[in-house]
């Protein structure tokens, strides 16, 4: 309004139209990917978001680029005994175990309310065998779900998960299985960092077919009471997240991107609009939120509102323009 | 629930032991004995919100009642009045009483006694004398309602850790501190007192409790045997407190049927103490 205004009564204005308009206009936060419109670049991360239904008590969950669900398996999982968070410098380990109500009741019971959102969905795929992971995939393939997040990363089960996305060659393999009955979903594979190179396994998911990877999973990691000398984690080891992983995120998001053509959504401690920069500018052309949503569950939309402001502030007009930008 | 504002409004020291009254400009909703509030530390250094159970509420105010124990309760000991803080509430189910519950059992241990001074109030609308932490006093019930019997069983390690029982008796017929070393009230725990209770005849209908494992598992043993219904709060390290992130579950059998993990947080904190894996 202000912009119309000025140009009337001012001429000098007139002269600095297309500059000002620039500088005053809202930057453009909607990302294409993957064939999907993102309404902006920021995700919720699986495992932290439950299926959206708890932080939509606290706002409008649809103003999300989108939700990526709780890791879901074939049949319906408890998880892990025993304490299950422990607190630590600047983050927090998790060893949760992958609960949830199994593809089945996802689909009956989570997948009505999460149609009704107007955002983009990723079902967060796990399982303990090859065919537990093929057999869940091409059951929500065939759902309203947008995109696959094939989860084989998670540290925190025994048997499957994680052992898939260690070895490059069992990447591909479980990849390209899952690629086969996905159907017309992009999927995604997100990424574990407990790995030797992290160039070879995102090389070895876009080998298998993977339409995007997502990285990066959560570090292993462990906490002691010196005072019982006891594990705190009922599982002994658990996934650490939060501002403590943010630097060996970026370095790994840096070099994936530099690995694979692929696009790549960008994980790891993000608890601002910079720290979401930072991981475009790294290589990532999406983000996703995970352990700031525990912090304080207005976390996500504070970032979104805060990226625009930033955005603003130096003057990009188009939030897709900061992928890939790291100067020399 | 929701985020609320809140001002320090009083702060009462006792040792390791403080109490809070935060204040709020908007109007509070109204809680139950047993729900809880998750604080955000103020700072950067703690970055998990921490959970307590409410053990005063009025339409302006809450109190709680706060054990420094790690991080989180250090900095929040360092709080002063007028400082701000943040909280989202109201969190988890609460202690209810049926109408059937005539006589009640109110067992607590240490810190855990805080969340059940607001039973009398919140189920039975009993009206507390003024709370003093420090002060072992016996003062006279203020009313009677409805036939109701309240015994509160309260335990601490030592005489110096006894709180809240000047409160207890303003609302409980009866208040039996223990503590473990002997030097106030009767030498031993409250589960004790409680059993020699239920021998001389006090059968209660039912049994709100909240304390450490060891309490719980005590009082959960005590339940089973004498077939009385309880309900307890236990301790579980939390998360999101919304119900998301699902690290504070608790194994619970609902129903008598097989453990299913429910969420401290939104499912509970407040089980049926039979149903409860310990």
């Amino acid at each position: 309004m202000s912009i119309n205004r000025n140009k009337l009564k001012n001429k000098k204005a007139l002269v600095n139209e297309t500059q000002s308009s620039v500088a005053n206009a809202e930057p453009n936060l909607e990302v294409e990917f993957c064939g999907k419109k993102f309404k902006n670049p920021i995700i919720a991360a699986s495992g932290t978001f439950g299926f959206g239904r708890e932080y939509n008590q606290f706002y409008d969950v649809s103003m999300l680029g989108g939700i990526s669900t709780k890791g879901l398996t074939l049949e319906p999982r408890e998880g892990n005994v025993g304490c299950r968070i422990a607190e630590t410098a600047s983050g927090m380990l998790n060893c949760v175990g992958l609960q949830n109500p199994g593809g089945k009741r996802f689909i009956e019971e989570e997948l009505p309310f999460l149609d009704s959102l107007d955002t983009i969905i990723l079902a967060n795929v796990a399982g303990n065998t090859e065919e537990d992971y093929v057999a869940l995939a091409s059951m929500l393939a065939k759902t309203s779900v947008d995109m696959l997040e094939l989860n084989i990363s998670c540290p925190n089960v025994k048997e499957g998960g994680i052992a898939f996305g260690v070895n490059p060659c069992s990447v591909e393999s479980i990849v390209k299985k899952v690629k086969a009955v996905s159907g017309d979903k992009p999927l995604v594979v997100k990424l574990s960092p407990n790995v030797a190179s992290i160039r070879d396994n995102a090389l070895a998911a876009e080998q298998g077919g993977a339409d995007a990877i997502s990285l990066i999973n959560t570090l292993t990691g462990m906490a002691i009471d010196y005072k019982t000398r006891r594990p705190i984690l009922g599982n002994i080891t658990g996934g650490l997240s939060g501002p403590a992983i943010k630097p060996v995120a970026l370095r790994q998001v840096y070099e994936a991107k530099r690995a694979v053509k692929i696009p790549i959504i960008g994980m790891g401690g993000i608890m601002t609009a910079s720290d979401v920069m930072e991981f475009m500018i790294a290589g990532a052309s999406l983000v996703q939120v995970g352990s700031a949503n525990i912090y304080n569950p207005m976390a996500i939309k504070n970032i979104i509102l805060e990226l625009t402001i930033l955005l603003k502030e130096c003057n990009i007009v188009d939030v897709a323009d900061l992928v890939s930008t790291l100067r020399a | 629930m929701q985020e609320y504002k809140f001002t320090i409004n009083s702060k009462f020291i006792l040792k390791d032991v403080f109490e809070l009254k935060l204040t709020c400009d908007e109007p509070l909703p109204s809680m139950i004995a047993g729900q809880f509030v998750h604080i955000k530390v103020p700072g950067d250094e703690v970055l998990l919100r921490r959970p307590f159970c409410l053990y005063r509420w009025d339409k302006k105010s809450i109190s709680l009642l706060i054990q420094v124990v790690g991080k989180g309760t250090q900095r929040l000991a360092k709080l002063k009045k007028g400082d701000t803080v943040y909280g989202i509430m109201p969190i988890g189910n609460g202690f209810k009483l049926k109408p059937s519950h005539k006589k009640i059992a109110l067992v607590g241990g240490g810190i855990g006694v805080a969340p059940l001074l607001m039973i009398p109030k919140s189920c039975l609308g009993r009206e507390q004398d003024t709370v003093k932490l420090t002060e072992n006093m016996i003062v006279p019930v203020k009313q009677t309602i409805k036939g109701t019997e309240i015994r509160s069983y309260l335990g601490f390690t030592t005489k110096a850790k006894t709180i809240l029982s000047t409160g207890f008796s303003s609302v409980s017929e009866k208040v039996i501190i223990t503590t473990d070393d002997g030097t106030y009230g009767i030498k031993g725990y409250p589960t004790d007192a409680l059993k020699a209770d239920i021998e001389a005849g006090f059968i209660p209908d039912v049994i709100l409790c909240c304390g450490n494992h060891n309490l719980t598992k005590a009082v959960q043993k005590i339940c089973i045997e004498h077939n009385i219904e309880g309900y307890m709060s236990g301790e579980e390290r939390m998360g999101c407190g919304v119900g998301a992130c699902l690290v504070c579950t608790c194994a619970v059998k609902v129903g008598g049927g097989q453990a299913k993990h429910l969420r401290a947080c939104v499912d509970g904190p407040v089980f049926n103490i039979a149903e409860v894996v310990l």
